[in-house]
């Protein structure tokens, strides 16, 4: 199998005042073109970075270690300048706070016509023609109209279509989000999976969703990575997972679910420590089964 | 901004296609401002040509002609000084240079400063650190006692003035612009541009100058009283611009032998560097109170009463 990515070993470190921070640990994953996966975990595990790593994000804090081949080429220790190269057109992100993400003194037709205008050296009235294209893509009613506002004219879900038409803008071979429906609620959310799903469907896309809701990840995504303490301690297809969890840490993060329980009090709190094999007192498959599956076949 | 539009939208005409002229006109004190400094920065470029001669001709038999009589001619009805010169005819000598004098050294600081400000806090390292330490020094060295020592070593002249003006004024903005971009670069859309693969040089251009623009501008208009003060501070002390070139602090100074006698060879001038000092500092805040959404409410609510009668 061809895969579009390679990860083997990939080790983050922040270098703090307090010392140094052990971010990720030893993640490796492969991801062929055109496939979905995610990477699921609560905030601390290291998922988001290793996400920004995978575009050289980490910053100058971060050491990274390990390799990052994509399309066979190592991106660990590449210079700036040739990752320039592969972000965007190669692999693209999106990000969570839709708000922040743009930037709030140009309008959002500026913003994304900018890109294809740097990037491929396009005309103005090409790059805006393809701007609102992109728009209607994703879905922004009257996009004609809309071209010329600013990023704080626009609701939650409506600038986070904004963001993903952005990150789609240069046809990148991979699209990384990371945890691009935690700020919005539970209908808009639905709506913009379900654009991702369609429009990794038109282009043949791989995509990383980074995500702490099992339930989304499972709408999204084929295979799961789930990361703890900056490890993968499980891995396999989403079916699987739900179905037969093997790790303690997956199945207190099934059993913490609360489409996955009768009611609030049997809910259970993930305890600390799950890194070593820790008993879990409610395995998930004798859990009563229901809403999530709903919800994953209702869309 | 989109409070202000629809508010704005009601009328038609000069005023909504321009919603900042709008504020200006419902602010009495900052138009008043700004009238008089574009009154300044006009009669300082239009009229210097056709007086010069006359600014600057001693008529000894008009010594200290008091002011407002129009006995002699309108240009001595602010009176004249002790060799007969008009003050009118001075002080609009003077406009010009100290205005010039103002624009230039701000202008040249804040930009100088901006630039090495985002440049510094958007890459840090040894280099910020280097430049902060330099910015601190400068910091400690009082403006005018670095700005004596050097104009007495030069030659005094205009060009003089507004280098040691500029450069003394730099750490301001660097400090400002730099805070700002260790804030801004930190935010999500720098990561997000730095994401679709943009280079630093437009990040900086793209991303953090414009958010900081706002606030230098202010500064800047702040700098424009301090500046002006400065210079007639020098010139008061005597290392300033020497004559034939006039400037408002070289006027005051002239005038102080006479301060008893003859009254209004130093309060005219004196009175024009304030008044432009405080026009400059009104336009400062104006422009801050109206970047600012909550507050520019305060500057576009019109009055109500007079709408409705004309409705």
């Amino acid at each position: 199998m061809s895969s579009l990515l390679s990860v083997t070993d990939l080790e983050v470190d922040f270098h703090t005042v307090q010392g140094r921070v052990e971010a990720v640990r030893g993640v490796s994953f492969d991801l062929a073109a055109g496939e979905s996966m995610a990477i699921v975990g609560e905030s601390g595990s290291g998922k988001s970075v290793t996400s920004l790593a995978l575009l050289g994000l980490v910053g100058e804090v971060g050491e990274v270690r390990g390799r990052i081949v994509f399309q066979g080429r190592d991106l660990v220790g590449v210079p700036e300048a040739e990752l320039r190269d592969v972000r965007g057109a190669g692999v693209s992100l999106v990000f969570q706070d839709s708000l922040d993400a743009l930037n709030p003194v140009y309008t959002v037709g500026a913003q994304i016509s900018e890109i294809l205008r740097v990037r491929l050296g396009w005309s103005r009235q090409r790059a805006r023609e393809e701007a609102l294209h992109l728009m209607q893509q994703v879905g922004i009613p009257d996009a004609h109209k809309r071209i010329g506002n600013y990023p704080h004219q626009f609701s939650g879900g409506m600038r986070q279509r904004i963001c993903i038409a952005m990150a789609i803008a240069l046809k990148p071979k991979l699209l990384v989000a990371d945890e691009p429906t935690t700020a919005l609620d539970v209908t808009v959310q639905a709506e913009i999976l379900r654009l991702l799903r369609a429009l990794q469907r038109e282009s043949g896309m791989s995509l990383i969703f980074v995500t702490h809701d099992l339930a989304v990840a499972r709408l999204i995504a084929t295979r799961i990575i789930v990361m703890h303490g900056g490890r993968v301690v499980e891995r396999g297809l989403i079916d699987d997972i739900f179905d037969r969890p093997r790790h303690p840490y997956t199945k207190a993060l099934l059993a913490a679910h609360p489409g996955r329980v009768a009611s609030w009090k049997d809910l259970r709190p993930i305890p600390e420590n799950l890194t070593d094999e820790a008993p879990v007192d409610a395995p998930a498959d004798q859990l009563p089964k229901g809403p999530v599956e709903e919800i994953a076949h209702g869309i | 901004m989109s409070n202000t539009e629809r508010i704005v939208r009601e009328e038609d005409g000069f005023l909504t296609r321009h919603p900042k002229l709008r504020m200006l006109s419902n602010s009495p004190l900052a138009m008043a401002s700004v009238v008089w400094l574009v009154l300044l920065v006009l009669t300082g470029l239009i009229a210097p040509p056709f007086i010069g001669d006359e600014a600057n001709r001693q008529v000894l038999s008009l010594r200290f002609v008091p002011p407002f009589t129009l006995d002699h001619g309108f240009e001595y009805v602010l009176g004249a000084d002790s060799l007969g010169r008009p003050m009118l005819l001075q002080i609009i000598m003077g406009a010009r240079t100290s205005m010039t004098v103002a624009f230039f050294a701000v202008a040249i600081s804040a930009l100088t400063g901006f630039a090495i400000g985002v440049v510094s806090g958007y890459f840090g390292g040894w280099l910020d650190q280097a430049l902060m330490r330099i910015a601190d020094i400068l910091h400690t060295i009082p403006s005018l006692l670095l700005a004596l020592a050097v104009l007495y070593v030069l030659e005094p002249s205009i060009v003089n003035l507004i280098g040691v003006l500029a450069v003394t004024r730099i750490p301001l903005y660097l400090r400002t612009s730099r805070a700002q971009t260790l804030e801004l670069r930190e935010r999500v859309f720098v990561e997000s541009s730095r994401a679709m693969g943009a280079p630093a040089w437009r990040i900086m251009l793209r991303d953090i100058a414009p958010m900081s623009l706002p606030t230098i501008r202010t500064l800047a208009m702040l700098e424009v009283g301090t500046v002006i003060l400065a210079a007639a501070s020098l010139s008061f002390l005597g290392i300033g611009l020497q004559r034939p070139d006039v400037d408002w602090g070289m006027l005051v100074a002239d005038g102080r032998a006479y301060l008893s006698s003859a009254w209004w060879v130093t309060v005219f001038p004196g009175v024009v560097i304030v008044i432009t000092a405080l026009a400059a500092n009104i336009i400062s805040n104006w422009l801050r109170a109206i970047e600012d959404p909550v507050q520019s409410v305060l500057f576009i609510r019109k009055r109500p009463r007079e709408s409705e009668v004309t409705a």
